[in-house]
């Protein structure tokens, strides 16, 4: 019996012990704030609007502390193509314009891992901008109600 | 190992994901055009030119579309005209005939009383086609000039 119970401490510890690095780190804080929650392309003519804009921008606020002048980036990444019952338009002909550069830069969405850079920092501080999505408006898409979602991230290695 | 992997996921911090939801609602629309709007048969010797092509040739018609993703539905062009009149003078709308080229396009001859189908398309898309006009080129026609209209109406569902 008591050769088990030692047994079972020494494979605990070592995760105890790891623990400890991560309570440290816990002292980089984030806070990311977009808005509005939903934007949506109006329908227009491909022919007046090889481009359409987004009807309301999207506002970004990064806030961080305890950074301890580590760099920290903001990435989006959508959760796939822009679909609809048996159709879809790829996420890729969604782009974005950004102010507030260099800290926000300009990118177009994708799906694939680990997403676009939105915007790249360091330090403790709030920064924000503010994104205008368009999309290429193209006669090819067919007809149809499409909706997908895209995640922003802010991390720090 | 359970330590070094336990490292391995805290190493990087981010923030809870924001989402942000994309709208995009895209109705059925559809643009024709046909240039020239006017062509011209020249008065030759039936004999020697029993098939006379119009001066213009060829009409190019653009047809752009976007329409519901079903293949069974598909986009289609008709045309309805005739006959060419002189007076009291008729010449037939089954004696004018067209070839076409380009995706879609269908050759045919036209008709007065029934729309006759100049193309089809199952996707939605810009399309562009030729069109031959040529006339049977008859001795038993009447002199005189003569004119008429062809109605081109392009539906996409």
């Amino acid at each position: 019996m008591n050769r088990i119970a030692s047994t079972i401490l020494a494979v605990a510890l070592p995760a105890t012990l790891t623990l400890f690095p991560s309570a440290a780190r816990a002292g980089k804080k984030f806070t990311l704030t977009v808005a509005p929650a939903n934007i949506t392309f109006p329908d227009q003519d491909p022919d007046a609007f090889p481009v359409t804009a987004a009807t309301s921008t999207v506002s970004i606020t990064v806030k961080t502390s305890g950074m301890k002048g580590a760099q920290w980036s903001l990435t989006a990444l959508s959760r796939g193509e822009l679909l609809s019952a048996g159709s879809s338009i790829p996420i890729a002909n969604i782009s974005w314009t950004a102010t507030n550069q260099p800290t926000f830069t300009n990118g177009s969405l994708t799906a694939t891992v680990p997403g676009t850079l939105v915007a790249r920092n360091s330090g403790n501080g709030t920064w924000s901008g503010v994104l205008t999505f368009t999309i290429q408006n193209l006669w090819t898409y067919a007809t149809g109600i499409y909706t997908q979602t895209t995640d922003f991230t802010v991390s720090s290695p | 190992m359970t330590g070094t992997l336990l490292c391995a996921v805290v190493a990087g911090e981010c923030a809870n994901p924001q989402p942000v939801t994309t709208n995009y609602n895209i109705s059925a629309r559809a643009k024709l055009t046909v240039s020239p709007s006017t062509i011209n048969f020249p008065d030759a010797d039936p004999t020697l030119v029993p098939l006379v092509p119009a001066n213009e040739n060829p009409v190019v018609v653009t047809v752009k579309i976007r329409k519901d993703p079903s293949s069974a539905l598909t986009a289609t062009l008709v045309c309805q005209g005739g006959p060419l009149v002189s007076g009291g003078d008729t010449i037939a709308s089954s004696n004018i005939t067209w070839t076409a080229s380009g995706t879609g396009f269908t050759g045919g001859t036209l008709n007065s009383a029934t729309p006759q189908t100049v193309g089809s398309w199952s996707a939605s898309g810009s399309y562009a086609g030729n069109l031959v006009f040529r006339l049977n080129n008859l001795w038993s026609y009447a002199t005189g000039t003569y004119t008429g209209s062809i109605t081109y109406t392009l539906t996409a569902p």
